[in-house]
């Protein structure tokens, strides 16, 4: 009689977990980024003499990866929360939300969507319009795949890395930092769950 | 001339204390507005920063001084020739200075001592850090410090016309009692 409840409770979510797997799209490519995981971090020189680097601590974004689809079916989109950068030091921090650099009251989020793909499932060139203080320019780089497959705890992972140069005045940040600190460099670390 | 005053006019001392503190507040409210327009390359990003602490410490001090002589010195008071409107105008003005001379200081040390780290005073020692204050009060310090500093320099104004309006309208010789 004591396991009575139990029994109705696994049967309930066994049909709960058949109804869900049911409504899922016959190809499961589609992605969603772990944030807890995934590491937007940007570097710029200092004086040039050393690294500065920082990073957003709030990140959001989408993925399609799929490689039997070939190599145009894959996409990613992904959202930064300029206000979350963080370079360990508050005051500079407070500077970088200005308007001399992100601008987080005017432009609180900086965008990368892809336009387009050419690789294989290990990596290749990404391209897409990046989108940081208003300015959308098309990009392109390498992304290599660290790994992909099945985590300890039933759901499927896929990791990327890549890195891309920009240089400040193109998106309008021409806040002086020295001649060696005109560029500034985007170390993107992504992993992502398969929804 | 006299070291203290009088009941008949201001000594060498009180004379002296007004002229460098004005001048300090000149000083640091043009040094303030030029420097926090620097760029970080700038070679006095930093130096402009250092060079203001340390001088606003110093009319900190000029004003400390300042207050404790007008206490223990007798003073000649207002002009008798003024109105009362004037005197009450003229009362609540030097009033404003006053507090201004300590409030701007006190929220620019609080501002620059917040993370608890102290400064150096023109390289002689070290101004100690008394308390490290949270971000929130730090951006209140820094909103004080900012109104109170460009606010000064309207009452600034409204002081030193008004002298010189009793000096050249009214003839009533009011820049002499200040001047050496």
């Amino acid at each position: 009689m004591k396991l009575q409840p139990l029994k109705t409770l696994t049967g309930f979510s066994l049909a709960t977990a058949f109804l869900a797997s049911a409504a899922l799209p016959a190809s499961a490519a589609e992605y969603k980024i772990d944030p807890t995981h995934s590491f937007i971090e940007f570097k710029t020189i200092h004086l040039g003499f050393s690294w500065l680097s920082g990073r957003f601590n709030k990140i959001d974004g989408t993925m399609t990866y799929d490689p039997a689809a070939g190599a145009e079916a894959q996409k990613i989109e992904l959202t930064i929360d300029t206000a979350s950068l963080d370079t360990n030091h508050a005051e500079r921090d407070k500077h970088l939300r200005s308007a001399d650099f992100f601008d987080v009251e005017n432009h609180p989020t900086a965008t990368f969507v892809s336009t387009g793909f050419e690789g294989n499932e290990n990596g290749g060139t990404l391209s897409g319009d990046l989108t940081l203080l208003g300015v959308t320019k098309p990009i392109s780089f390498e992304i290599t795949k660290i790994g992909e497959g099945e985590d300890p705890w039933g759901g499927y992972r896929a990791g990327f890395e890549g890195s891309y140069t920009l240089t400040r005045k193109d998106f309008g940040m021409d806040y002086n930092l020295g001649p060696a600190a005109e560029d500034v460099v985007i170390d993107l670390m992504i992993e992502a769950i398969k929804q | 001339m006299k070291l203290r005053n009088s009941t008949g006019g201001y000594g060498l001392v009180s004379k002296l204390l007004h002229w460098l503190i004005a001048l300090g507040i000149l000083g640091l409210t043009a040094l303030g507005w030029w420097m926090v327009g620097l760029s970080y390359y700038d070679s006095w990003y930093n130096r402009g920063l250092e060079l203001h602490r340390a001088l606003g410490m110093a009319v900190l001090v000029l004003a400390s001084l300042f207050i404790v002589w007008k206490l223990i010195s007798p003073s000649p008071g207002l002009q008798a020739e003024l109105t009362p409107v004037e005197k009450l105008g003229a009362r609540i003005a030097h009033g404003i200075l006053l507090l201004a001379m300590f409030l701007i200081p006190v929220t620019g040390y609080a501002i620059s001592t917040s993370a608890g780290s102290g400064f150096s005073f023109f390289g002689l020692f070290e101004v100690p850090a008394v308390i490290a204050i949270s971000d929130a009060s730090r951006d209140l310090a820094i909103d004080l410090h900012y109104y109170i500093a460009y606010g000064l320099l309207a009452v600034v104004a409204i002081h030193a016309g008004a002298a010189i309006k009793h000096q050249f309208i009214d003839k009533h010789g009011t820049l002499r009692r200040m001047l050496f």
